[in-house]
């Protein structure tokens, strides 16, 4: 694994807090994953006003067809801040708000049989927080995983090759500070599409890493360093971050907070600790994935690949369709918390007096009758037939469209399945097709 | 990296309908300005237009007639937004987006020979193409016109077709003609519109087909073509889904890897092939 030479180390919450800080200081919002409130038992993807907003000690417990929270153990004061995987939504919901107001028209007052459109305000259309006046500060995304990095590029992709993006400077991009994944979730599958656990393309990557150690009662216990021992028995656990900057953004972070003496260069134990944490990321990962695609010779391939692409178009009239989607009830969470799925429709509402109305964008699903729906009915008519209208979206026509997988095997599909079918087992027994 | 999409995309310009006639029963054909003025945005033959009515909805519609200063529509009202349309007055507001779409695409130097089907509605998109062709008849050998129709108060654009059959070889076809043996004025076939094919026995190798209508109508159509001899890549089908943006992004109108507002509606029949065979696809 290439890893930059320069890592640098804060150390304790306290360290990621004066991280945290400088980037709240040089954005003008900043979003992460929090409990939307306090009694809140999901993860959400929201605006993060201050550090507390970053759910601490909140470790997330996922699994087909189920995600719950846990508390860490209330005696460990050094508890972690990104041992969780991401929540049901994901950045997706700011970059394609889930529902928008795009237009208002209104009737001639003279003429009754006219009438006139006009755009929506930017507020209304909630552009406001996404298309970014150049002289204002750029939003921020922090702790975010690497599988939410590659849906965002994979989202601005449709909308760039659809000939929709429009162009933005660099410095109206986001600033992306990610996390990376330190304890994946049952359900997760990114490495299956060769990248994660940790992200090497944003502008900032932060690990969370545990060292064990004696505590020694006779050293100064009044130092920054002492207060992150969380005592154990004999030994403590001390909490360190350790962070790579990757672009021209990331670097200045750094730099300053250095300056500042709350960023030090890793030591070379602390190098390796942080090697060692990944590792045992990775290993879990294949673990997890082994249980659902048991063949050795399939688990290695890379899923982002054209092959399966193709595998799954042969497999386009196949029976198999009907074995998978036997127990969906075709509800189409799966899509509404897929990072990438972009389906919209339109509503159209009009006042009583039918003099002024609005159309409004909404996230839809081709889990419903209504998305395919012609005169005359609909084409998607059996849920099997919807089902495969999704996977095969995800996995094979998605390359023919976009030149990518519109899969990121983030595994929220999977997690927010009320009957917890398992995409990625199910891709692969579409693709190995036998029953 | 963050993005909406252009909101300008959504946004209808709002047209004045300038004629309105009544085709049949269920049937309208709204004429509205050509705003186009540029030619590069003149709309080709097989594309459509976003209509947009006031307070109801947008529906994709194909172009009926493409002029150089008018352009119309012809609705069938089977749906909300279809009937506020089709009860629209000369005068009135209709929002518009597009024209949107790939076209039929003819070339008098590959063929000489074209055969033309329409079922029911499907005559109004081939409607722009039949005009062209007509007037360009003398650069082909053989044109034939076949159209299908419910039963003879639903035929669409008969005056046109008296006119086109002047240049155009035109056979129709009902399904089911309940006045037939009480004297009624229907002297032409009775059958499904693939059925008008029984007459040739094989077709010219350079001949291009372009069918419009119901899926299994276009299926039956092309593969009696094939077994005539035509070339699959040169049949031409135009394919209807369920459309929300007109430009790629609400994905309703996906057909396998195609979009079929841009990609699409119209596709040759070597291509959508394997698709056209799967079920609810």
């Amino acid at each position: 694994m290439k890893r930059a030479l320069s890592s640098c180390v804060a150390e304790g919450a306290e360290g990621l807090r004066r991280i945290f800080d400088q980037v709240k200081n040089q954005s003008r919002c900043v979003y992460g994953y929090g409990l939307s409130h306090p009694a809140a038992n999901a993860l959400e993807l929201c605006e993060l006003f201050g550090f507390e907003d970053l759910p601490r000690g909140v470790v997330s417990n996922y699994a087909p067809g189920h995600a719950s929270l846990e508390k860490e153990r209330e005696d460990q004061t050094c508890s972690s801040f990104f041992r969780h995987t991401p929540g049901a939504t994901s950045p997706k919901s700011i970059q394609l708000p889930p529902r928008r107001v795009i237009w208002k028209a209104n009737r001639t007052k003279e003429d009754h049989q006219k009438f006139q459109i006009a755009l929506a305000s930017a507020e209304q259309q909630k552009s406001n927080t996404l298309q970014p006046n150049p002289e204002i500060l750029p939003v921020a995304f922090f702790g975010i995983r690497s599988c939410d990095l590659r849906a965002m590029h994979t989202l601005q992709n449709v909308f760039d090759v659809q000939g929709q993006g429009v162009p933005k400077s660099a410095a109206e991009m986001p600033l992306l500070i990610t996390a990376s994944c330190v304890e994946p979730g049952h359900n997760c599958f990114c490495t299956s599409f060769g990248y994660g656990p940790e992200c090497q393309d944003s502008d900032l990557n932060i690990t969370e890493c545990f060292v064990e150690e004696e505590v020694q009662h006779n050293k100064g216990s009044e130092s920054a360093l002492e207060k992150t021992k969380c005592e154990q028995g004999k030994t403590a656990r001390k909490q360190i971050f350790v962070v790579d900057a990757h672009t021209t953004r990331g670097r200045p972070i750094v730099e300053a907070l250095s300056k500042d003496q709350h960023l030090r260069h890793a030591s070379q134990h602390e190098t390796a600790l942080l090697t060692a944490t990944l590792k045992r990321s990775q290993q879990r990962l294949k673990e997890f994935i082994a249980a659902r695609v048991p063949n050795e010779e399939n688990r290695s391939k890379v899923w982002a690949g054209a092959d399966i692409a193709k595998q799954l178009r042969d497999q386009a009239r196949s029976k198999n369709w009907e074995t998978i989607a036997e127990s969906c009830l075709s509800c189409g969470n799966c899509t509404m918390v897929c990072p990438t799925c972009f389906c919209t429709t339109v509503e159209d509402s009009i006042d009583l007096e039918a003099q002024r109305s609005e159309r409004t964008q909404v996230w839809d699903s081709c889990f419903t009758a209504g998305h395919s729906y012609v005169h005359g009915g609909t084409v998607h008519k059996s849920t099997p037939s919807r089902y495969r209208q999704w996977m095969m979206h995800k996995l094979s026509s998605w390359h023919d469209q976009f030149g990518e997988s519109g899969c990121v095997g983030c595994g929220r599909c999977t997690t927010w399945c009320p009957v917890g079918i398992d995409f990625l087992a199910s891709a692969y027994q579409m693709t190995k097709g036998v029953e | 990296m963050i993005e909406l999409g252009r909101s300008a995309a959504w946004l209808p310009e709002v047209c004045v309908v300038t004629d309105v006639c009544r085709e049949n029963k269920s049937t309208v054909t709204l004429e509205l300005e050509n705003s186009s003025s540029e030619p590069h945005s003149q709309p080709l033959a097989g594309q459509f237009h976003m209509l947009y009515a006031f307070g109801v909805g947008e529906i994709p519609v194909s172009f009926s007639r493409i002029e150089s200063d008018k352009v119309a529509h012809t609705v069938r009202e089977v749906g909300a937004v279809s009937k506020a349309i089709a009860a629209l007055k000369p005068g009135a507001s209709l929002g518009v987006r597009g024209p949107f779409g790939n076209s039929w695409s003819v070339s008098a130097k590959e063929h000489k020979h074209i055969v033309l089907i329409a079922g029911g509605l499907g005559l109004a998109p081939l409607r722009p193409l039949i005009e062209r062709l007509w007037q360009e008849s003398r650069k082909y050998e053989q044109i034939l016109l076949l159209i299908g129709s419910r039963d003879p108060q639903s035929m669409l654009f008969t005056d046109d077709v008296t006119r086109w059959r002047t240049r155009i070889e035109v056979r129709r076809s009902v399904d089911s003609c309940q006045f037939r043996n009480r004297g009624d004025d229907w002297n032409e076939s009775v059958g499904f519109v693939h059925t008008l094919l029984d007459r040739e026995s094989e077709l010219s190798k350079d001949t291009a087909a372009f069918i419009c209508g119901p899926e299994i109508m276009m299926r039956h159509c092309a593969e009696r073509l094939v077994e005539l001899g035509v070339n699959s890549r040169q049949i031409s089908l135009s394919l209807e889904r369920n459309m929300k943006c007109g430009i790629g992004l609400c994905g309703h109108c996906q057909f396998g890897p195609d979009f079929l507002c841009k990609q699409g509606p119209i596709g040759n029949y070597h291509n959508l092939r394997p698709r056209l065979r799967i079920r609810e696809f």
